[in-house]
């Protein structure tokens, strides 16, 4: 028996051209609407936005607009070759590390929403002779075609306006477009390419997707079948409609209307079509509503019965409304009727309704969406230009509810140029890619950033995730890090040979000296020779104040509260001078030279200092002779260094000078020097150009003395110029607000899970994100991803995503959430700050039987068939 | 922002009392009783076909039957789904492609779509 061939059912639309498509009797202009952030803004940022596209609707007056919201995947490979072209240097793992990236990205399945707006144009259709951009209208044309052109550059200014932004779209989107909505339900079209290119064929290939839809009489879901790949998919699709609203709160109360489906885990397809009303029509059509009640009241009144309430109600409204048009704002006034409708597609046809479930359970008693019949022509209105399935579901709205909708509302954070760091975790899932130099050479502003939140929070993670891929990247990195737990990176296997870990307790003496770590400004980094000299003199004077600040600290609090001291010891180190090659045993000399009335004093202040010099890790600062080592080393610099204070003991905050032991004592002064060190990575390799990465962690001790908050102010400053991104790590925002410096140059911020009142109104201010409206309680429920099903062990509960409120710099702020999944699982090990007691050394002998793990096996992601972009090979 | 829809304000119940002097007992909507009329006609017509003549019997029957009939239709015409969307509706679903054994479906071939290129790369 042979296999009849299916009949091919004709498409509505004739042809494409531009950003123009038409059928048979009408011409529709596309527009790609730009995403809008709603999340993280004041409730009147998000009414001053409603009512700027409720005006553009308004300019719409007259004409059908078409609203499409589909998905399209993230374009992993286009990602992938902007960030390898913007690395030019490095590391011979990157190429690996970029292909395993790629593929974890894919494996996220992470969808970006694109939402398309057509507007019909007036005048009927011109259906072969379309006036395009590629043709020059003359005098020679019919006049109809110089009105249609006049009509479109119309529409096309009210659409790129504010509140709207939309941009006319290539034809390879309109396509693209096309094939998506033919397949509905099936996953995103992968064989069509992702950047359009210059195409000479004048017809759409044979595609090798043939969709074949059908359903039954009556039926719940239309079944779509698909030739993708040589494989046959079978997809089932429901379709809802949207039913009677009630008053929504938008913002304050309700999503956006169209967004709110962002919350789903699977993506779904709206299709609206509008039509904005002229204020005649309005009117006329009141003024039959008012005579249909005043008919309904008359005909109550004869039989002498009592009207029902809701027919005064609905009279005052609609006196109401006509008043509006006529006489109120006239932009806001206009009115809107159409229909919306959602896609809902799943496997079978039971998932498919389960979803549609799950969608109408979601817009719950507010929104009431509804699955009517004839399904198969609602799903043929996805594709583009095709006729409405029937009148029903009416939706009548004025402008500012149609604006309401917002269907472009969605995660706006990061760039998509740079590393990836994780992913939204807000309304809806987005990659989040952020170049951690883009700031500083591409926007020319500061790279100071800042990483905030309690103990837990997941700091050190997301430090050890941007340090890892940015030294891959061959990006200098210097990381101080006081516990150390970052310093495990450099034991891996492709970081080792370009990294070093420097535990400074144990470093040389005199490594820490006051007048070692600040480095001597160069000739070649300044612009004039008055600069130079001038810089010179700065970092002397700088030089001198960290000695004096270090010395202070390291005497006994009765000796440092008294006046003398600060007298006798300004007055020996302004002695000693602020070159480098002088040291703080030079300041114990000239004490103990001092002449004058102060001279015994001064004795004391030596003698004090001189018993703290000899204890060992007073050897960093006290160098035991004169250093000779001003040289640079022969060994080529390393592209990551680890400072590690292991064994430093902080002291608590608010905790008295006089309380605090000698351990104590000495580790704030250590930490400010050590801070200090870091900054020889970024002026001493002398090369403003290159990529530098500094993070500095703790600083809240830092900004607790004057040299600790000039070498922050110094970060701040030079990070643009010196082409550094800077990491502030602290566990209190209000650190940074010491100086309007730092705070103003501040250009990307994550919040980490924050606790306390005043902490979350601080972490809020540095956001820039509104007070007082809910926002403290999500910051207080950042990390909390505990889950109560599942195995409830120490594997899992370490796994719990480390959660972040990051502002980008660019103006995009949305909770994010760390991932470091798709890393080597002996990078994820190192990046594992968590206690285990699993890994501690084993004390007793190996009598004693350990617990098996379990072992997880780990899914299987078909990824043969995808292409990844292979970066070309390193040197 | 509050924001509202006008579909209350149209929602307009437009009923029949009956004519002037006499209430009716029951309350009905035009609509109801348009469908009625052509209700009433289908059934005579199909009672004309089937050979059943006209009589008092007959009549109560036609009666008892438009009405059960047009109430049961009456509960599918609303506000949001006027009586022309019913009519167009039964003809959709029933003109829709079906899932047959030998291959019978409706084939979307997005390929007929002309496109004008860009040619060159120039827009």
């Amino acid at each position: 028996m042979s296999r009849g061939k299916p009949a091919a059912s004709p498409l509505a639309l004739r042809g494409m051209d531009g950003h123009l498509s038409w059928t048979r009797s009408k011409v529709t202009a596309w527009y790609r609407l730009a995403p809008q952030r709603w999340g993280f803004r004041a409730e009147s940022e998000c009414d001053a936005l409603l009512t700027e596209q409720a005006q553009r609707w308004a300019q719409l007056a007259g004409r059908r607009v078409y609203l499409r919201v589909t998905t399209r995947p993230y374009p992993v490979e286009t990602w992938a070759h902007s960030l390898d072209t913007n690395t030019p240097d490095p590391l011979p793992y990157w190429r690996h590390h970029l292909v395993e990236e790629q593929r974890h990205v894919l494996g996220l399945t992470l969808a970006e929403k694109e939402v398309y707006l057509g507007v019909e144009l007036t005048g009927g259709a011109t259906a072969r002779r379309v006036p395009g951009m590629s043709r020059t209208p003359g005098a020679d044309e019919p006049s109809r075609f110089r009105k249609q052109e006049a009509d479109l550059r119309e529409v096309d200014a009210i659409v790129a306006g504010p509140g709207l932004e939309g941009r006319p779209v290539e034809v390879a989107d309109l396509e693209w477009l096309l094939h998506r909505s033919a397949g509905l339900g099936m996953p995103a079209p992968l064989t069509l390419p992702g950047l359009p290119g210059a195409w000479e064929t004048e017809d759409l290939p044979e595609a090798s997707d043939r969709m074949s839809w059908s359903v039954e009489p009556y039926g719940r879901t239309v079944r779509v079948v698909g030739d993708v790949d040589g494989r046959q998919l079978v997809r089932h699709v429901a379709v809802l409609t949207l039913g009677r609203m009630q008053p929504l709160r938008i913002p304050g109360g309700f999503e956006p209307w169209m967004q709110r489906t962002d919350r789903l885990q699977w993506p779904v397809e709206w299709s609206a079509a509008f039509d904005v009303l002229s204020t005649e029509r309005v009117s006329k059509d009141m003024r039959n509503v008012m005579a249909r009640i005043r008919s309904q009241l008359e005909h109550f009144a004869e039989h002498r019965l009592n009207p029902p309430t809701a027919l005064a109600r609905q009279e005052a409204r609609a006196l109401q409304i006509e008043d509006e048009v006529t006489a109120g704002n006239q932009l806001l006034a206009a009115r809107a009727h159409g229909w919306a409708r959602v896609a809902v597609s799943g496997d079978s046809e039971e998932q498919a309704l389960e979803r549609a479930k799950q969608v109408i359970d979601l817009y719950g008693p507010t929104v009431t969406l509804v699955r009517p019949f004839d399904q198969y022509r609602l799903a043929r209105e996805f594709v583009p230009g095709e006729p409405l399935a029937n009148t029903a579901y009416k939706r009548r709205l004025p402008v500012l509810t149609l604006a309401g909708a917002m269907p472009a509302a969605t995660a706006v954070v990061g760039d998509r140029r740079g590393i990836h760091l994780g992913f939204t975790c807000g309304a809806s899932e987005r990659a989040v890619m952020w170049d951690t130099h883009d700031a500083m050479e591409v926007r020319e502003r500061s790279g100071c950033s800042l990483l905030a939140g309690t103990l837990g929070s997941g700091k050190s993670t997301a430090l050890g995730v941007i340090a890892y891929k940015s030294v891959l990247r061959g990006i200098s990195t210097v990381v101080l890090d006081p516990s150390g737990p970052l310093a495990r990176l450099c034991s891996l296997p492709e970081l080792a040979p370009y990294s070093r870990a420097i535990d400074l307790m144990n470093a040389d003496p005199g490594s820490l000296s006051p007048y070692r770590v600040v480095p001597e400004p160069r000739r070649e980094h300044s612009e004039s020779d008055d600069d130079w000299h001038r810089a010179q003199t700065l970092a002397a004077a700088t030089r001198r104040r960290l000695c004096f600040d270090v010395l202070r600290m390291l005497l006994p609090a009765s000796l440092d509260r008294m006046p003398q001291t600060q007298i006798v010891l300004r007055r020996a180190v302004r002695t000693v001078g602020g070159e480098m090659t002088r040291s703080p045993r030079d300041v114990l000399a000239a004490l103990r030279d001092q002449s004058g009335e102060l001279t015994e004093h001064a004795g004391y202040v030596a003698d004090a200092l001189e018993e703290v010099s000899e204890s060992p890790e007073a050897q960093l600062i006290f160098p035991s002779s004169y250093m000779l080592d001003y040289e640079r080393q022969d060994e080529p610099d390393p592209v990551l260094t680890v400072l590690t204070l292991r064994g430093l003991v902080l002291p608590k905050e608010g905790t008295d000078r006089e309380d605090l032991s000698e351990e104590e004592q000495m580790s704030v002064p250590l930490l400010h020097l050590a801070s200090w060190y870091t900054t020889r990575s970024i002026y001493g390799s002398g090369d403003m150009n290159a990529r530098k990465l500094v993070a500095l962690d703790e600083t809240h001790e830092l900004t607790r003395i004057s040299s600790g908050r000039a070498l922050m102010n110094k970060l701040a400053r030079d990070s643009r110029k010196w082409n550094t991104r800077v990491f502030f790590s602290s566990q209190n925002v209000s650190d940074f607000f010491f100086s309007a410096n730092v705070a103003n140059l501040l250009d990307a911020v994550f919040i980490g899970r924050t606790e306390g009142a005043d902490a979350q109104r601080e972490a809020l201010r540095v956001l820039r994100v509104p007070l007082d409206v809910g926002y403290e309680e999500v910051l207080a429920g950042l990390s909390h991803g505990a889950r109560t099903d599942g195995p409830d062990d120490v594997a899992s509960r370490s796994s719990v995503p480390r959660e972040f409120v990051m502002a980008d710099g660019a103006g995009g702020i949305e909770k994010i959430a760390i991932d470091k999944s798709g890393l080597p699982a002996r990078v994820q090990e190192a990046l594992d700050t968590t206690a285990r007691p699993g890994r501690a050394r084993p004390r007793r002998s190996s009598a004693v039987v350990e617990p098996r793990r379990p072992d997880r096996a780990a899914p299987v992601i078909d990824l043969t068939k995808v292409d990844v972009h292979e970066p070309e090979a390193v040197r | 922002m509050l924001l509202l829809t006008d579909d209350p304000v149209h929602e307009v119940n437009a009923e029949f009392l009956g004519p002037k002097g006499w209430t009716t007992p029951w309350r009905a909507r035009y609509v109801a009783y348009c469908l009625g009329f052509v209700v009433l006609l289908l059934i005579l017509g199909i009672e004309r076909r089937l050979g059943i003549g006209l009589g008092a019997m007959a009549a109560l029957y036609d009666l008892t039957a438009t009405v059960f009939i047009t109430r049961a239709l009456g509960r599918l015409i609303d506000h949001e789904r006027p009586a022309r969307t019913l009519v167009v509706t039964f003809w959709h679903e029933l003109t829709a492609p079906r899932l047959q054994q030998h291959g019978h479906s409706a084939v979307l071939v997005p390929a007929k779509v002309r496109i004008r290129r860009p040619r060159g790369g120039r827009r």
